[in-house]
């Protein structure tokens, strides 16, 4: 079981997160339940050790306003706090300023969540224990 | 080896993104010590840091406010 402390007044719910690819990053990324895929600012993937010529496996990315092209790639590992996926698929796209992406479903369906805004803590407990 | 307190150094260095090499994190994998490598209002500014000075292990982080005081977010 994994606990990471948030501010519970914040507009946001941000969590530090690694990243890990030929490098390792730590980037601060969003809670956000209504994205289907977790997603990344480009630089940071590229920060990490993708090379931009390898972002070129581009799916369909729809946000609020819009559809567009964006790339997909499949980091090594990815972590909030103990809670680890290693070989998850993220598509690289820069979020609005402050925030190097969000942390979306296809990361948070691999654990049960709980939200405790009274002690602004993050529970998360793993669902299956193939890793 | 020179370390910076990363939670002193984002206290001192407000409404600027701040780029850590890593020397330590906490048990909830916050980065807790580490050297300033560069710091910025662009985020744009660290990326070139790092593509010119590649690190093992770096941390970014934006020291202002998230989302904009004023503004609201629907992600």
């Amino acid at each position: 079981m994994t606990q990471v402390p948030f501010n519970p007044e914040a507009s946001l719910l941000i969590f530090p997160c690694t990243i890990e690819c030929r490098h390792i990053g730590e980037v601060r990324l969003a809670l956000d339940t209504g994205a289907s895929t977790t997603t990344i600012r480009e630089d940071a993937l590229t920060d990490i050790g993708y090379s931009p010529k390898s972002l070129t496996d581009l799916v369909s990315f729809s946000d609020a306003s819009q559809s567009h092209l964006v790339p997909r790639v499949t980091l090594k590992s990815f972590s909030l706090a103990g809670a680890r996926i290693d070989n998850l698929e993220v598509l690289a796209y820069t979020i609005p300023d402050g925030i190097d992406g969000v942390i979306g479903l296809n990361f948070l369906r691999h654990f049960n969540l709980n939200l405790n805004f009274d002690r602004g803590i993050l529970t998360m407990e793993r669902i299956d224990s193939s890793q | 080896m020179e370390t910076d307190d990363i939670l002193q150094v984002e206290k001192q260095i407000q409404d600027e993104w701040l780029l850590f090499e890593v020397y330590e994190t906490d048990e909830t994998g916050r980065p807790t010590r580490g050297k300033l490598l560069a710091h910025s209002p662009s985020r744009a500014a660290l990326h070139e840091f790092l593509q010119k000075n590649p690190c093992p292990h770096w941390y970014v982080i934006y020291t202002g406010d998230v989302p904009k005081k004023g503004m609201e977010v629907v992600l």
